[in-house]
């Protein structure tokens, strides 16, 4: 298959100008946060993959299967990517769509729809019609954070998309310079002036910024403003802030270099490659700070969202669950995204579509220090 | 040094040499298609890449990003269509070129600049190699301001007509860059509760409509062909008059390639910034400036110089730190460090051969990329002496796709005809698009690092050594020629015995 797949590929190469035309997309100039921040990736360590998908609803008919499997080799799937070309949404989404195309026997056209931090694109799918042709590829946590702030122009209901599976969230990790002179967790609460550099309300980057600020208790201030992750990066290592936060797998290779100190892991666990940096759990947190803390990292864990519209039929729905399953966690695709530093992190669609639920739902106090971040800048 | 370089020359063998020349092709195609960027061809490339042995891949990649900014010269001159985002700025004196009959000359110009620009970012690459990582870090959001001031307060003299309407313009370029959310503090503004404008108006529409679409408004008014006047010369000695105009306006083409390399180091000024800075910096400083925007090929030299120097800067923040400034350096990273090629440090030490590699790349990419392009633009610019009825439902076809290709929402259309219709009534009453799309994509650049600095020093960043002399700078040109003529003016009344009126001391300053 992996010739195939190549031989493919040297076709769409060869008739750039044709594939252009149909998957479309201008060249991003700046540089989407997302390409390195607001996500990309999971741990590296897939082995805590859920087993097997736990669809509870009764499946359908073996004939209603069939007429299914008919329907999508005889359509042209459209795959939406929420963001521009060349970040690491679009990647994904071209790396998965030759593999699903071999197991729907069908063929498959990316389209990129970016704008407005993705929420274009997820009213864009809401609208769709829902007969399974088209789903895509969405910001998670973007989706659930412009719920939960109440964002203006949100047309949709997150929970009532299908859910059709995760395939990846990343941990994250506050990094601080080594001009800041914080080496640790300890020395950043313990200073009084600690410069977080971030995008702005609304970023991956600030929401992290938010809690850590107010469960930690740490003084100092946030500097919003920098444009990408990049930037904020730079700024960190210069000596201009302190510290920042960005998913692990586009700060790592500043880590291992040393222009980068990780301080923290925004995650549930240590981090494999860092194990020497707690994990934010690990804290000796208040009541309080602990509840806040969890729901952020619920948030997390929504990384990246394949959605289709709401109510696809229920046949079409479980074959699309069960074909991006496949894909997911077929080999040879995690080892291509894995070489691209993006890690697959597989979760089925209904156990995707509660982690949804208890997001949108989180603690007043979690969706209170969102929204007041919002209200003070 | 020099053994690394005989390694990174070594490893051009001919399965490399061939990979880049497909990577040149396929980037050249790419952008050439309105809407469409470099970065898009890189993706096409991706899935490939990683099938390729290391350098192969690399150098494919190096190779479609070297010449990205090349190709879309030649719809910035034929059609006033851009080819992507970072080929307007060759719009604004290439389109008058080809309206001229001058279209052979303006594509051997823009593209020889957009091969020299681009040789001259990899040698500045290799000098600032030692110093690369100081360098970057010495630079932050007071200096990025002040170069951005620089660039606004020069635009005032990329239009010579009426100083009033050219300030209005560079207002409403300013007042349209300010559409959407306010990043530091998510605050929505003029967008009328739209999603569509939270991201601000789109840059490659409102270039589409405001250039292409008004030129084909005029075109389809006016009758006859873009190109009015034929001129004498023959496509051929256009084509050495162009490649000639390169070297002999050197003074042009160094200054703009530096300033290129400068917007480039900086991760926060966005692949577009570049062509403008040098555009108004050249508008500025020529001789020729009052000529600017009405077909002069020093134009078309500034923004195209720029263009292509600018990856060589932009390459640095990328190798030295692993922090990419674009989604191209994304890509570019993200294959580097799956090849086990680790940017940071180790790049000047055990990696070194493979910014050699890099380097030689950029100038052989630079180079081929060009003369591919010079060699068909004979063919193309017989096109702009098609008549009007034929061309220009075409085009204007090709520049709505275009604008929607950019992010497949038909507010993109909608802001393209607009824009379409704004730019026409401009050029009808004498309103300049260059001072506008100038203020347009650095107004909103200019706010962010003012927000910035002030966050981060308060009023002392003026104080900061980079930031202070290039605001000195900006006085010392904005203040010294006027009192030099004074000074003149002075001198040469107390010499009583010289007829001197200001139109002659003016003169002897030339």
């Amino acid at each position: 298959m992996k010739s195939r797949i190549i031989i493919r590929r040297l076709a769409v190469i060869a008739c750039a100008g044709l594939v252009a035309a149909a998957c479309g997309g201008a060249d991003d100039p700046d540089l989407s946060s997302e390409t390195l921040d607001s996500d990309g990736a999971s741990e590296t360590a897939t082995s805590d993959d859920e087993p097997v998908s736990t669809e509870t609803e009764a499946s359908p008919e073996d004939a209603e299967m069939e007429d299914a499997r008919e329907f999508f080799s005889n359509e042209t799937l459209t795959f939406v990517v929420a963001l521009a070309p060349g970040g690491g949404y679009d990647q994904m989404a071209r790396s998965m769509a030759p593999y699903l195309e071999d197991y729907l026997d069908t063929t498959v056209t990316v389209e990129n729809r970016p704008g407005a931090g993705g929420l274009l694109a997820l009213n864009s799918l809401w609208n769709e019609k829902n007969d399974g042709s088209v789903f895509g590829i969405m910001l998670g946590q973007g989706a659930a954070g412009a719920i939960i702030a109440d964002r203006e122009g949100v047309e949709f209901t997150l929970e009532e998309f299908s859910f059709l599976a995760r395939p990846a969230a990343s941990p994250r990790v506050m990094v601080t310079g080594p001009e800041s002179g914080l080496e640790t967790i300890e020395d950043v609460m313990a200073s009084e002036n600690f410069t977080f550099a971030s995008s702005g309300p609304g970023g991956n980057d600030h929401q992290d910024a938010v809690v850590m600020f107010e469960a930690l208790d740490l003084s100092g201030e946030i500097i919003t403003g920098y444009s990408s992750g990049s930037e904020a990066g730079l700024s960190v290592i210069s000596g201009e802030t302190d510290g920042s936060s960005g998913s692990f797998p586009s700060r790592w290779p500043n880590i291992e270099t040393g222009d980068m100190i990780p301080v923290l892991a925004i995650a549930d666990d240590r981090i494999e490659q860092i194990p020497d940096v707690p994990s934010v759990l690990e804290l000796d947190l208040s009541e309080e700070s602990a509840e806040l803390a969890e729901a952020h990292l619920n948030m997390q864990a929504m990384g990246r969202a394949l959605l289709a519209p709401p109510d696809v039929p229920e046949a079409r729905l479980q074959l699309l669950r069960e074909a991006f399953k496949a894909v997911i966690t077929n080999e040879e695709l995690v080892e291509e995204l894995a070489a691209q530093s993006i890690p697959m992190d597989y979760l089925s669609g209904p156990e995707y579509r509660d982690l949804a639920l208890q997001v949108v739902n989180a603690p007043e106090s979690y969706a209170d220090a969102l929204r007041r971040a919002t209200e003070e800048e | 040094m020099l053994e690394a370089f005989l390694q990174g020359l070594a490893s051009l063998t001919p399965t490399v040499l061939a990979w880049m020349l497909l990577g040149i092709v396929v980037s050249t195609i790419v952008v050439i298609i309105p809407g469409l960027g470099g970065g898009f061809a890189m993706v096409l490339m991706l899935p490939l890449v990683y099938t390729l042995p290391p350098e192969a891949g690399l150098a494919m990649l190096i190779a479609a990003l070297a010449v990205a900014g090349t190709g879309n010269t030649i719809t910035s001159v034929l059609f006033g269509v851009p080819g992507s985002a970072t080929g307007v700025a060759t719009i604004l004196d290439g389109y008058p070129m080809a309206k001229k009959g001058e279209a052979t000359r303006a594509l051997a110009a823009g593209l020889t600049a957009s091969a020299v620009g681009g040789v001259i970012g990899a040698a500045v690459l290799v000098a600032i190699l030692p110093i690369m990582r100081p360098l970057v870090l010495s630079l932050g959001s007071p200096e990025f301001f002040m170069l951005i001031m620089a660039a606004l307060v020069f635009m005032a003299f990329v239009d010579k007509g009426e100083m009033l309407k050219s300030l209005v313009a560079g207002f409403m370029g300013l007042m349209l860059s300010f559409v959407g959310m306010e990043i530091s503090t998510a605050t929505s503004r003029y967008t009328f509760g739209s999603l569509y404008l939270a991201d601000g108006i789109g840059l490659v529409p409102l270039f589409i409509g405001l250039f292409a679409i008004a030129e084909m408004i005029i075109l389809l008014r006016k009758g006859g062909s873009i190109a009015d006047a034929t001129s004498e010369s023959t496509a051929r000695s256009q084509m050495f008059t162009g490649m000639k105009d390169v070297f002999i306006q050197w003074r042009t083409t160094l200054s703009s390639s530096v300033t290129g390399i400068v917007v480039g180091l900086a991760p926060g000024l966005g692949a577009t910034t570049a062509q403008f800075i040098a555009y108004s910096q050249a508008a500025k400083l020529s001789k020729r400036a009052d000529y600017f925007g009405t077909g002069e090929v020093e134009g078309v030299i500034a923004a195209d110089a720029a263009t292509n120097s600018k990856d060589g800067g932009a390459l640095v923040p990328t190798l030295a730190f692993g922090i990419p400034g674009s989604a191209a350096m994304a890509i570019l990273l993200a294959a580097m460090i799956s090849l086990g090629i680790q940017p940071g440090p180790s790049m000047l030490t055990e990696n070194l051969h493979i910014v050699w590699l890099f380097i030689l790349i950029l100038v052989i990419a630079n180079i081929t990329g060009a003369a591919l392009c010079i060699a068909l633009s004979g063919m193309f610019a017989k096109v702009t002496h098609v008549r009007a009825s034929t061309l220009a439902p075409p085009i204007l076809m090709i520049s709505l796709f275009g604008s929607y290709s950019s992010s497949r929402h038909v507010g993109d259309i909608i802001t393209a005809l607009v824009a379409g219709v704004l730019g026409y009534t401009m050029v009808r009453f004498g309103y300049s698009r260059a001072t506008l799309v100038i203020g347009y994509v650095l107004g909103i650049l200019l706010e962010r690092h003012f927000l910035l600095s002030m966050r981060l020093y308060g009023y002392d960043f003026i104080q900061r050594p980079i930031a202070a002399s290039l605001l000195v700078a900006v006085l010392a040109t904005l203040l010294v020629p006027p009192l030099r003529r004074r000074w003149t003016r002075v001198r040469s009344a107390r010499a009583e015995f010289l007829p001197s009126s200001d139109e002659e001391a003016r003169k002897s300053l030339r």
